[in-house]
Formats: C-alpha cells, sequence, structure tokens
C-alpha cells in the first residue's frame, strides 16, 4: 500500500500521474480509431513533424504552452494536408509523400530547436518532461482529452459507418470528407497535450498500442474505445509508478509497458494470438499434404 | 411481435417507377456512360448485364448518388432523387469491404438503422424488431452473434441484404453478388432476391455468368455505354441483343437506338 500512497504525496508525481491517466485515456480511446482507419504510420510521422512548429512557436512567442501547442498545431496540419495535397497532384501515394515531409519537418525542428539554446531542452520535446508537468500542463491535458473524447463518443455511428464502409455511408448522406478531416484534427489535438507526456518520439506508442492491444482480444467495437481508453490509462498510471521506485525513465517505461501489454495479448489472446495462430497454420499445412 | 417487412416495400408493388433520361457519366475523357434512359418498376429483379467497362457499376454507383453525372435525371415515384436518400441501398462488391472490421452479424444490420436513428438517438423497440425481421428474412437469426470475417460468402452477402431490409430500402442495387458463391449459395441468394422483390421491392444486380440470368432474373438491362436493350427476358434476353451488347467499340459507335424491341424469344443459353 505504502507502495502506491508514498508517491501520491509529492505534489510533481500527483500532477504526473493526473497527466498519465488523462493522457492515457484519451489517447487509449482515440488509438481505436487509428486502428480501425489503419493509420498508425501516418500518426507517427505527423507526431515528429510537431517538432518545427514547436520550435517556431518558441522563438516567435517564448517558451509558453500556449506557443508550443499552436506551433505543433499549424506544423501538424500542414504537414498533414500538404501530403495529401501532394499525393492527389501527383503520381506519389499518400504514404510516400508523408514520409518525404515529415523527415524534412523533422529535421528541421531539430536543427531550429538546437538553434534556439538554452531554454529549450530538445531532450525535453523528444522523450517528454511528464514528471515536470505544470499546473497548466495537467489542464490544457484535461481540456483536449474532454473534447476529444465527447466529440468523438458523440459522432461515432457515422464514424464508423465511414471507416468500415466509406462508400455506403456516402451514398446515406454521411458527410465522410469533413468526419475523416475532424477526426484528423481530433488526433492532432490529442497528440499535442500528449507530447508533455511522453514526447514527440513516443506519443505514437501511446496512441496505437492500447486499442491495438485489445483488438487483439475481442470482437466488440465498443469495447475497442473503452477498453482502450482503460488500458491506456492503468498501463500509463503502472509504468509511473513502476519508475518512480525504481528511478526509470517515466515516458519510456509508458510505452515499454503499454508494449508488454501488448506482447501479452499477442502470445495468449484465445482467438486471434500466436497461439492460435500457429494452430491454425500446421493444421493447414496437414491438410494441404495431398493423400496418396 | 414481429414486424412485417412486407408493409414497408411498396404497397402496391406495381406502382412504383424508377426512371432514368438522358444520363452520362464521364471520368476524366472517358464516357462511362451515354445518354442512358431506362424504366424499372418495383416488384421486379432485374440482371444488368454487359461487357467489362461497359458502366454496370457507374449506373449503380450514380443511382446511389456516389457518383455524380454530368448530364440526366433520375427520378423515383416521380421525384427527383437525391443524394443520402435511404430508399436506395447499394451493396458493393464483396471485395470492397474490410472483413476484419470488428462488427457482429447484428451490429451489421443495426447499421441499417443509423439513417432512421439520425446520429445521435438511441435505438427503440421498434429498431430491434425491425433488425430481428431483417436477420430472419435473411435466414441469418442463428448467427446474429457471430463475426462478419467469420461468415461464409453466400452469409456475407445476405449480411449486407439483411441491412439493407432494416434500413427499409426500396431499392437494392447489388455489384456482382454471385462471384465466388458456390452453388447451393447461388441458390439461396437467388430464391431470396426474387422474394425480395415478390415483396414489391426493385432489385438490380450486376452480373457476368450469362447462362444463369434467365434463371435468376425476370427482367434484363444489357448495357454497354448505352441501354443496348432493356425489358422482360423472355423477350429480351436473345443472341441477338447479346452479340449487339458485347460487340466491339468500332461497331457500337453506328448501333442505334433499339430500346424495347425485341427479337425472337427462342433463346437458349
Amino acid at each position: 500500500m505504502d507502495w502506491l500512497l508514498e508517491p501520491i504525496q509529492i505534489p510533481h508525481m500527483q500532477r504526473a500521474l493526473l497527466v498519465g491517466l488523462l493522457a492515457g485515456f484519451a489517447n487509449g480511446y482515440v488509438s481505436a480509431f487509428v486502428v480501425l482507419k489503419k493509420s498508425a504510420l501516418m500518426v507517427g510521422s505527423l507526431s515528429h513533424s510537431l517538432l518545427p512548429g514547436i520550435a517556431i512557436g518558441v522563438l516567435v512567442a517564448g517558451l509558453t504552452p500556449a506557443s508550443a501547442f499552436i506551433g505543433a498545431l499549424v506544423a501538424g496540419l500542414i504537414v498533414g494536408l500538404g501530403s495529401l495535397l501532394l499525393s492527389r497532384a501527383s503520381r506519389l501515394g499518400h504514404e510516400t509523400a508523408l514520409a518525404i515531409l515529415y523527415t524534412c519537418a523533422f529535421a528541421a525542428g531539430v536543427l531550429l530547436l538546437s538553434r534556439v539554446g538554452d531554454n529549450v531542452d530538445l531532450n525535453q520535446y523528444l522523450l517528454g518532461n511528464i514528471l515536470f508537468a505544470s499546473d497548466a500542463d495537467v489542464v490544457t491535458v484535461f481540456w483536449v482529452s474532454a473534447i476529444a473524447i465527447t466529440a468523438l463518443t458523440a459522432l461515432r455511428r457515422p464514424i464508423i459507418v465511414s471507416l468500415f464502409e466509406p462508400s455506403a455511408a456516402q451514398a446515406l448522406g454521411i458527410p465522410v470528407r469533413w468526419l475523416n478531416l475532424l477526426l484528423f484534427g481530433l488526433l492532432i489535438l490529442v497528440l499535442i497535450s500528449t507530447l508533455q507526456a511522453v514526447g514527440c518520439i513516443l506519443a505514437i506508442g501511446l496512441m496505437v498500442t492500447p486499442a491495438a492491444t485489445v483488438y487483439l482480444l475481442t470482437d466488440n467495437t465498443n469495447a475497442l474505445f473503452w477498453g482502450g481508453g482503460l488500458l491506456g490509462a492503468v498501463g500509463s498510471v503502472t509504468a509511473l509508478l513502476v519508475a518512480h521506485h525504481f528511478n526509470l525513465g517515466p515516458s519510456t517505461s509508458i510505452v515499454l509497458t503499454l508494449g508488454i501489454f501488448f506482447a501479452l495479448a499477442y502470445v495468449l489472446s484465445p482467438k486471434y494470438g500466436l497461439a492460435r495462430h500457429l494452430r491454425g497454420r500446421s493444421a493447414t499445412s496437414r491438410a494441404a499434404v495431398p493423400t496418396p | 411481435m414481429t414486424i412485417d417487412l412486407n408493409q414497408q416495400a411498396c404497397g402496391e408493388p406495381q406502382g412504383h417507377e424508377l426512371t432514368i433520361r438522358g444520363l452520362s457519366v464521364r471520368y476524366g475523357t472517358n464516357l462511362a456512360l451515354e445518354d442512358v434512359h431506362l424504366t424499372l418498376r418495383c416488384g421486379r429483379c432485374a440482371g444488368l448485364i454487359g461487357p467489362n467497362g461497359a458502366g454496370k457499376s457507374t449506373l449503380m454507383k450514380s443511382l446511389s448518388g456516389l457518383v455524380k453525372p454530368i448530364a440526366g435525371q433520375i427520378s423515383w415515384r416521380e421525384t427527383t432523387l437525391g443524394r443520402g436518400s435511404s430508399e436506395i441501398a447499394y451493396l458493393a462488391q464483396r471485395e470492397e469491404v474490410d472483413w476484419n472490421f470488428p462488427l457482429t452479424v447484428r451490429g451489421l444490420v443495426e447499421m441499417g438503422r443509423y439513417p432512421h436513428l439520425g446520429w445521435w438517438r438511441a435505438y427503440r423497440k421498434r429498431d430491434a424488431e425491425v433488425v430481428d425481421a431483417a436477420l430472419e428474412a435473411m435466414r441469418l437469426s442463428d448467427l446474429a452473434g457471430r463475426q462478419i470475417c467469420a461468415l461464409s460468402g453466400g452469409q456475407q452477402q445476405r449480411a449486407f441484404l439483411a441491412r439493407a431490409l432494416a434500413q427499409e430500402a426500396h431499392i437494392l442495387l447489388l455489384d456482382e453478388p454471385f462471384t465466388g458463391l458456390d452453388e447451393p449459395a447461388q441458390e439461396l441468394l437467388s430464391e431470396l432476391l426474387n422474394q425480395l422483390a415478390a415483396e414489391g421491392r426493385l432489385v438490380i444486380a450486376s452480373h457476368h455468368d450469362l447462362d444463369s440470368v434467365p434463371t435468376i432474373f425476370d427482367e434484363v438491362v444489357l448495357l454497354n455505354r448505352r441501354v443496348v436493350a432493356a425489358g422482360p427476358v423472355d423477350q429480351i434476353y436473345t443472341p441477338e441483343n447479346l452479340s449487339r451488347c458485347f460487340q466491339s467499340e468500332a461497331k457500337r459507335l453506328s448501333t442505334s437506338k433499339v430500346e424495347g424491341e425485341s427479337a425472337s424469344p427462342s433463346f437458349a443459353a
């Protein structure tokens, strides 16, 4: 019990746990859409492309949560929408265009941040600073999580139909394109608020792994959303406590904990796990042997 | 209590008309459909026949509002058919569906209620009853809890048909529904489609197996960018009309309008 209670006495751990809980839940919930949309790579690319926006935001308006937030938002939108335009106006695939844009953006971000100098620590943005989360960070994460989860829950019906079968959704008059843009915008919002918790590089783990884990365990779409949120929150809080007691890096612990959950689900899932897969494979190979 | 899905279909089966006038669709520089005129009535099961690239899918997509025509008018019960009408259900080819989506058969059929529920409203008892009746009509009640990925090809088609029934659609558009089905599944699907038509709906399905056309459909539309011929199978489905429909590009241009004309009804495939 002390193991749990002792860290809660410390103010910076309180804030860190609160941010972990909120960001973990919001990311886990949103990760269901990422998994269903099969756009994990896109999220990874976007998380890297936020960096130059943050650097420019800090250069222009000084280091405040607001400047970093707005900078990241603009950079994310430019890279995200830019890649769509680039792939539409040329023969390049969307992923190719995205890969080019985000690596350039990331490089520019590293360059800029190293120029900005003392007041911004590059590592802080790459690996996160959840232990130094301020009250303002907690408030930001709270509102972003609340907005994203409310909007996505309210619009889940049309969003799911358009993810499952865009043509049928369109035929029913659902504004598929607008919903996609909204989904995209909310993903970027949550991603930016997560930056504080686990940093650019690891944000993708938090935004993909929880629902991907649940995806291996259930066939229920609802379980994917709420289960993803729950797993994200529980995983983040557990990881923070473990990291505190064993003196580990908090962000790496969060992502690795979620990774361990995923590995367990992958190996042990009764329906979609490794064991089942191997059993299925050997059954088919036996069946494929021609009978004399 | 069970819901009678038939009552939701047309009251007088023969009374409702789908009319297409002068429909043209262009993809880039390619004219996919040119001046298509066609009238189909409720209560019919119509086969859409034509060579590859004849515009079968395009015609169905324009009917369901997925493709914007450059000219022409589509009217249903004498009013212009707009996009987003729940009167029409479009069943895409099976390859176009993500079968790994975590969804049960019942969940899929419940999607058919969304247009009636709007985006937020909760399910009511009547919605559940309509879903039950749709599952029952497509003989899927036992499979309601099953994942869509664990269905056979024929069951997958019936699940999507059940969704169309739950949607209370009058016009069912099916893109190559018989492709890849084994014989018993084909027979069952054919029986169900004809049943749905007999109850007063209009069923339109594209089809490529020329031999089975007379056993499945009572009406046929021979399409090759234009309507080559359309009408009851026993009058229209003749070798002459078929060869006109499947002839080469050069000859097609010289084909005059032959809509409604019929040759000798002696065709045996």
